[in-house]
């Protein structure tokens, strides 16, 4: 596929993650247009000063430090074994947790880090990269992935 | 093919912000005019259409949306119209079409088709048959002279 180039990746337990860094662009029209609408949809989500890129996406930003892209599922569910992530529940949540968004079928969606927890739950802060757009911060709940009850905080815990 | 109808602004948020071929599978899918695609073309015309971007030089923003959109339109057919278009028109050489052909590929056929065939007009009354001698009305049987196949 032209435009796309992968990284040696692997979890920690030396189990290789398929990614793929893609260069596609966005025009600065296409830019303007998102930026606003996402502006009106979304209330208190703030677009971080970075350009659009499509290098890494959200699973890219929350697992491989913004270098690449990761968009199976089950790679996802490998790190998270491979990894020792737990599921830690709303009362439990706290900053540099991880959360996912999940779809009818237990698809990832969407993940990003919890950068501030509310009293609120679905208020808290998110660190998210939306698509080949941009990162923003934003409310658990103010994004094109949430729905009702589709979210889980995950957190690494080594014995 | 006149592409026009597409709601571009809807399609282009959802092609920006998906992180995963199987997000934008699932939401182009909710956008009714994607589906009206299915109606309006057949599945060899949408193929056709969608390899006919993949094969520009440069695509913008737009043409990967319509692209993506003819591809998932294309997912509404049947199975079997889904399967020919491909084996004829090849998958189009962009990053998610594999998938976005996988996932349709995975749901059931879009509606089952059923054929009954009635042999003939019905010519002559109705039989009344009783079942016992001292029966009430709820005790008649009804028997209609239809001949029907399944």
């Amino acid at each position: 596929m032209p435009g796309l180039m992968s990284l040696e990746l692997e979890t920690a337990n030396l189990n290789p993650i398929i990614n793929q860094q893609s260069f596609a662009k966005m025009s600065p029209t296409d830019i303007a247009n998102r930026r606003e609408s996402f502006r009106k949809r979304f209330i208190g989500a703030i677009e971080r000063r970075a350009n659009p890129t499509s290098i890494y996406n959200c699973h890219g930003l929350t697992f491989a430090s913004k270098r690449t892209g990761i968009e199976d599922t089950t790679q996802i569910r490998k790190i998270l074994r491979d990894d020792r992530y737990r599921l830690v529940d709303n009362a439990e949540m706290m900053a540099g947790d991880v959360i996912l968004y999940l779809g009818p079928k237990g698809e990832i969606d969407h993940s990003g880090i919890v950068v501030e927890r509310n009293a609120v739950p679905i208020l808290s802060i998110v660190l998210s990269k939306w698509g080949n757009y941009t990162e923003y911060l934003h409310p658990i709940m103010q994004c094109e992935y949430y729905a009702h009850e589709n979210i889980e905080f995950h957190r690494v815990d080594w014995v | 093919m006149n592409l026009d109808l597409l709601p571009l602004e809807r399609l282009s948020e959802i092609y920006a912000i998906s992180n995963t071929p199987n997000f934008l599978f699932r939401k182009f899918r909710e956008i009714d005019a994607v589906e009206l695609l299915s109606r309006e073309f057949s599945a060899s015309e949408l193929l056709a259409a969608a390899n006919e971007i993949a094969h520009k030089s440069e695509k913008n923003v737009q043409d990967m949306v319509n692209l993506y959109a003819c591809l998932v339109a294309l997912t509404f057919k049947s199975k079997d119209e889904f399967r020919l278009a491909i084996a004829e028109g090849g998958i189009p050489n962009v990053r998610w079409a594999p998938n976005l052909i996988e996932e349709g590929l995975t749901l059931p056929n879009p509606f089952s088709e059923s054929v009954f065939t009635i042999a003939s007009a019905p010519t002559s009354q109705p039989i009344v048959t009783p079942f016992s001698t001292n029966q009430s009305a709820g005790d008649f049987r009804i028997v209609l002279p239809f001949a029907h196949t399944r």
